[in-house]
């Protein structure tokens, strides 16, 4: 068998395992995904927003959070991380009018999100503590869509679904709305293995006792809502994730910012393996499956692209060759047999991983009452999504790899 | 703990991957099977027709009959080798699990070694001025620069042969392992491919020569 072909069946087969996972974690618990247990008890809790220069979109967050319908939402506390902007003149202002909103300002600009986060925990008394960034919306019902997953004592976080709200701002966010949402179900099907690996920015929900003895967000990690979720996952205990619990957000619309964050994410991803490597295989769910899969995640993405590039970069450099070559003998560039298609195995795992896509896609829509419908518009913006987004995202991942080696750890 | 016995989930999905796989893995078997067979009853045909095409020769030189039919056979039989091994590059460029082709592809360069040997005997016995241009090439080369000097030479020898039509054109793999064909090469001090040789006499070793082929024909 030749080399190309050996490479691509591999590929193919970790490609259609973890089809075949999510597929049947799918069929399995269908009735499930919107699931969220009913509180056994009226757990307390505050909600802490790290700010800097958020001026423009904390009120909408606030707003969304006084709406909330859970009734033992103690305090939101509002941390500005010493904004150059006048946000926390807006944000106290804004406070006068609302007594359950608390404004503190860090002694110095901490220089990340998790700085501003574990100096506004200080102030937390409540049985939970809940994060949110302050461009994200919840839902009216997002906090009691989320606190019956703490019946469970084991339980150490719980994270929500988070579509995008400006969508229609750039095409760049309507193909990360795509992303998002099936990042969510993707996530939501990992919390049935107990494997949910990232508790989100937007809203996630920690026990105030396990964030305490997990010594809060880790200062050093570029992105700790992994770093922090990976350190509860380490000591035994569990993470969920509420489908139904939506708190909208603002993704990204050109290129350059997207690009940023997405890099400083695998910036993230990459420091949380090289912290947690030791646990490899040993512990539990987390080393012998979230470990292993947010590794071989990464390394196919990557190598899919360069085995991609090799083979598109030899196609075009033997046809570059061949037509110089061509053009300087007076030879004809190409004959018709060039464009001869002849069917392979290729196409078989293609097309099986193209339908199961598309039929994921539909499912997600309807499942996740995400306010798409199918038409022939989205059906092309899948496409996009899952053919160019999907095969230049690696790229993203080459700047965090250089980022890590010369340790560029800035937000 | 693992809720709701989801932990069966990872081996499950492994039998289902598995299955789909090995479904895969059957289809491209089908598909390489069908063009196998496609190719193999071609190659039964061009056996029995150089077979055929030996046994004529030797009646024809044995009791000294005309050999215009003979010559007229010789062309259509290698226009149809020479289609034949077009089919065959295409099969040849879609992508392979099994290494049949290569075997094939093997026979074939035997046939059509055997070819060019009844076509030069017709050449001599017969004093016929068929214009045979012969394209030695590597088969398994991955060599980029090989690989697009190949595909130039090819690309201009089928437009020669659309210019001359009544011209032999007779493309043979020189790294499949065929003794015959190796002393051959010997005999006409041919040690490196792609080579053309034509008419037995002319040889164009490099790209720049390609524009001598022309005058090399009858």
């Amino acid at each position: 068998m030749e080399p190309i072909v050996a490479t691509y069946l591999i590929i193919m087969f970790i490609a259609l395992y973890m089809l075949s996972f999510f597929t049947i974690l799918t069929i399995k618990n269908h009735k499930k995904l919107l699931d969220a247990p009913i509180p056994k008890k009226n757990y307390s809790i505050s909600i802490v927003i790290p700010c800097y220069n958020e001026g423009s979109s904390i009120e909408g967050n606030l707003n969304a959070l006084l709406d909330q319908d859970y009734p033992n939402l103690k305090k939101i506390i509002v941390v500005d991380d010493c904004s150059t902007d006048d946000s926390f003149k807006t944000v106290q202002k804004f406070a006068k009018k609302h007594p359950q909103i608390m404004v503190v300002q860090t002694p110095k600009n901490t220089g990340n999100a998790a700085g501003a986060k574990n100096y506004g925990a200080k102030f937390v008394k409540t049985e939970l503590i809940g994060f949110s960034d302050a461009d994200s919306y919840p839902a009216k019902n997002a906090i009691s869509r989320m606190v019956g997953f703490f019946n469970d004592e084991n339980m150490s976080a719980v994270t929500s679904f988070v579509p995008v709200r400006n969508k229609n701002a750039s095409y760049l966010a309507k193909i990360q709305s795509l992303e998002y949402m099936f990042m969510g179900f993707f996530r939501k099907l990992l919390d049935f293995v107990d494997s949910v690996y990232v508790t989100n920015g937007p809203l996630s929900i920690y026990r105030k006792t396990i964030f305490d003895e997990v010594k809060g967000f880790d200062e050093k990690s570029i992105t700790e809502d992994i770093e922090i979720t990976w350190n509860m996952l380490s000591r035994d205990y569990k993470t969920a994730m509420s489908l139904s619990a939506r708190v909208s957000t603002e993704a990204p619309t050109k290129i350059k910012p997207w690009f940023n964050q997405r890099t400083r994410w695998g910036l993230g991803g990459l420091q949380a393996i090289s912290k947690y490597k030791r646990m490899f295989f040993k512990k539990g769910l987390f080393g012998a499956f979230v470990l292993p899969f947010v590794a071989i995640s990464i390394v196919l993405s990557i190598f899919t692209f360069m085995f991609s590039v090799y083979l598109l970069a030899k196609s075009l450099v033997v046809a570059g060759l061949t037509a110089a070559k061509s053009t300087a003998y007076d030879a004809p560039i190409f004959n018709f047999a060039d464009f001869s298609y002849h069917p392979s195995i290729l196409i078989f795992y293609l097309v099986v991983l193209f339908m199961a896509s598309m039929g994921m896609y539909f499912y997600i829509l309807k499942k996740t009452k995400y306010g798409e419908k199918a038409s022939i518009k989205r059906f092309f913006n899948m496409l996009f999504y899952l053919i160019v987004y999907g095969t230049l995202y690696p790229i993203v991942w080459f700047k965090s790899i250089y980022r890590y080696i010369v340790k560029d750890y800035k937000w | 703990m693992v809720k709701n016995k989801n932990i069966h989930a990872f081996w499950q999905a492994l039998i289902v991957a598995l299955l789909i796989f090995w479904s895969g893995i059957l289809v491209g078997v089908f598909f390489e099977d069908s063009r196998i067979a496609e190719i193999t009853s071609f190659y039964s045909d061009s056996e029995t027709a150089i077979s055929d095409f030996e046994m004529a020769s030797n009646l024809v030189f044995n009791e000294n009959l005309d050999c215009q039919r003979l010559n007229d056979e010789s062309k259509i039989f290698a226009d149809r080798i020479y289609e034949e091994a077009k089919k065959l590059e295409q099969y040849d460029n879609s992508n392979k699990i099994t290494d049949r082709m290569l075997h094939l592809h093997k026979r074939y360069d035997l046939l059509r070694t055997m070819l060019w040997q009844k076509i030069i005997e017709n050449k001599q016995r017969c004093n016929e001025s068929v214009d045979t241009i012969v394209y030695l090439y590597k088969y398994l080369t991955i060599e980029i620069g090989e690989v697009s000097t190949q595909k130039t030479m090819s690309n201009y020898l089928t437009e020669i042969k659309e210019q001359n039509p009544d011209a032999i054109l007779i493309p043979i793999a020189t790294d499949t392992g065929i003794l015959s064909l190796g002393i051959i090469q010997e005999r006409y001090d041919i040690t490196e491919s792609p080579s053309i040789i034509i008419n037995e006499q002319g040889k164009i070793r490099d790209l720049s020569e390609l524009s001598n082929i022309q005058s090399l024909l009858n």
